[in-house]
């Protein structure tokens, strides 16, 4: 199944999602998407430069002709974000090409709405969920507004366990998404439905072909990471150590 | 050929441009010692992440001040190992991305090869062949070099590297990280004689080294010297300082000796971190020169990491015909006699 895209003639766009356990690319050139996708743990090092290739390739373009790279920057895991990030950095450091950064947990809310949200009737909240490891979650919310997109009704943030199951109390998502077995075994919030799922660059790079439009494309110097765990956790970590 | 030198693998980003007729052309680096002090170590996690803060801004200024253009590079070589398994990714995927990005071709390089050929960014350097002592916090290894990518291991440390030996006697004597080039400072001011260290397996033959006793021998010195407080007083720590490295020296010295003597050859590099040591190299001058041998080392700014040593050992195996495919190589652990020579890789 191809997404219907809104656009005729859509930028040239390359889209990296490598912020989980899988590893995507795509890219819009013309009316065309092209896009490659793997869920081969561990392999994004391998694999990442090998798919931009190939989407490149198949479309017939090379990296100066794109209009801008779009990329997740986070919440995710640490490695990998970085490994999509720092081939965002060359491609768009080589080719003087601005860069349109995008939440994973968007992405990830995205990739529901195409995959998954066929049957739904009244759209409410997705809550998109990483596990985040120690105990901790990386929660966001969305919800769909009229013309279509989905707008964050929470920040994105890591909270604890407790403080995550609070959460999901609270915003009553119609579906949480992602990887959150965990939580919801932890916290009981069985009665809620769940889709596992991984942010796939397909999405990404829907909702940076919008992002583009509105020439919000930005220099990738600008462009910071959002880790959401900050350097504490390392600091506690040696404290404790050292006692 | 033009070749864009990137260096990532620890705590400090390096980046260079090399030209193979023209020399070093310009080089920058960044080092990440402020960051990591108040954690008393190299944190990996947040060493990744200033890498991918620094790595543009270091590339473009780089570039400046070498007066060329991201279009003149002929080639870009990137640390790929030994290493930071975090810290090397992030320069291997840009450095993969850009070459990509620019048509040229990419390499991933031996750390430890840079190093060993970093004296050859020198005014007078080594020919081939030479005996290497490659000595820093992570190694300390005698190398046999008969070419690039030629290397036979002679002897290596058994436990503690000698640059790690200087650091963790350095935390024992309670000094700022990174405690090493502090201990060395203070031996200086101290009294060689006073105390009178051990010099680990330089009574039996072989080439082989171990270090990790000197700390316990210094462990127990403080215990014996430190009266009421919890360290000896400033002039015992002088002279602590100074009989430790004295020992560690000498240790060097014997077993480099040793190595000429065992290979026949007649000069030798020294390399890493802690070639930069001044008693080191003052002392090696010494006992080489009985041997009627020479001894090579790099500029200060260039035994430590940096990126210009990447970019010559890149250089010189690309202009081989060397490359990687599109893969990022990042290799933690990666003994460095398990490299090619130019020959047999093309």
């Amino acid at each position: 199944m191809s997404p219907s895209y809104g656009i005729v003639l859509m930028a040239s766009i390359l889209a990296i999602e490598t912020s989980t356990a899988a590893c995507s690319v795509a890219l819009s050139v013309g009316d065309s998407i092209f896009s490659r996708y793997s869920e081969e743990p561990r392999s994004h090092t391998k694999l990442i430069m090998a798919m931009v290739d190939a989407v490149l390739v198949e479309a017939g373009i090379t990296v100066p002709m794109l209009d801008a790279i779009a990329v997740t920057v986070g919440p995710g895991s640490f490695t990998g974000l970085r490994i999509g990030f720092a081939t965002a950095q060359g491609l768009a450091f080589g080719a003087q090409l601005p860069v349109i950064p995008v939440s994973t947990l968007q992405v990830m809310a995205e990739t529901y709405k195409r995959k998954y949200s066929e049957n739904d009737q009244h759209p409410g909240i997705v809550m998109p969920l990483l596990d985040a490891r120690m105990g901790e979650f990386n929660c966001g919310g969305y919800q769909l507004n009229s013309d279509g997109q989905y707008k964050s009704v929470i920040e994105d943030q890591l909270l604890t366990t407790d403080a995550a199951g609070q959460l999901v109390e609270r915003l009553k998502p119609q579906v949480i998404v992602g990887d959150a077995l965990a939580l919801i075994d932890t916290a009981g919030l069985q009665q809620y439905s769940y889709q596992s799922l991984h942010p796939d660059a397909l999405d990404l790079l829907e909702i940076a072909l919008i992002k583009q439009a509105r020439n919000e494309a930005v220099d990738i110097g600008s462009v910071e990471l959002v880790y959401l765990r900050g350097t504490d956790a390392w600091k506690k970590h040696t404290k404790l150590r050292t006692v | 050929m033009l070749v864009l030198g990137v260096e990532t693998s620890c705590d400090e980003t390096g980046v260079a441009v090399y030209d193979s007729e023209r020399g070093l052309l310009a080089h920058n680096l960044y080092s990440q010692v402020k960051l990591h002090a108040e954690y008393g170590g190299v944190v990996p996690e947040l060493a990744s992440r200033d890498h991918v803060r620094k790595i543009l801004p270091m590339l473009e200024q780089v570039l400046d001040s070498a007066n060329v253009t991201t279009a003149d590079l002929d080639g870009i070589a990137y640390t790929a190992g030994p290493g930071l398994m975090g810290a090397l990714m992030v320069g291997g995927a840009a450095a993969t991305a850009l070459g990509y990005t620019l048509n040229i071709p990419v390499l991933g390089v031996h750390h430890m090869e840079g190093h060993l050929l970093a004296p050859m960014l020198e005014d007078n350097p080594p020919a081939f062949p030479f005996v290497a002592l490659l000595v820093s916090g992570g190694h300390t290894q005698l190398v046999s070099v008969t070419a690039i990518g030629d290397y036979e291991l002679l002897g290596e440390s058994i436990d503690d590297a000698a640059g790690e030996a200087f650091d963790k006697t350095a935390k024992l004597l309670d000094l700022d990280y990174p405690g090493g080039p502090r201990l060395a400072a203070m031996a200086d001011r101290g009294d060689i004689d006073r105390f009178s260290f051990p010099r680990p397996m330089t009574d039996r033959p072989g080439l082989e080294f171990s270090f990790s006793g000197l700390k316990t021998f210094t462990r127990n010195l403080i215990e014996k010297n430190r009266g009421d407080d919890v360290l000896p007083n400033e002039q015992t720590m002088l002279d602590i300082c100074a009989g430790f490295q004295e020992a560690v020296v000498d240790t060097l010295v014997i077993k480099c000796r040793r190595a000429m003597q065992q290979t026949g050859m007649k000069r030798l590099v020294i390399a890493g971190g802690v070639s930069a040591n001044r008693r080191l190299r003052e002392k090696l001058e010494v006992a080489l020169a009985k041997e009627r041998a020479e001894v090579f080392y790099a500029r200060h700014e260039f035994c430590t990491d940096n990126g210009a040593m990447i970019a010559y050992a890149g250089c010189q195996r690309l202009l081989a015909g060397e490359k990687n495919e599109l893969v990022i190589a990042a290799t933690p652990r990666w003994p460095l006699d398990k490299l090619t020579g130019l020959q047999e890789a093309v």
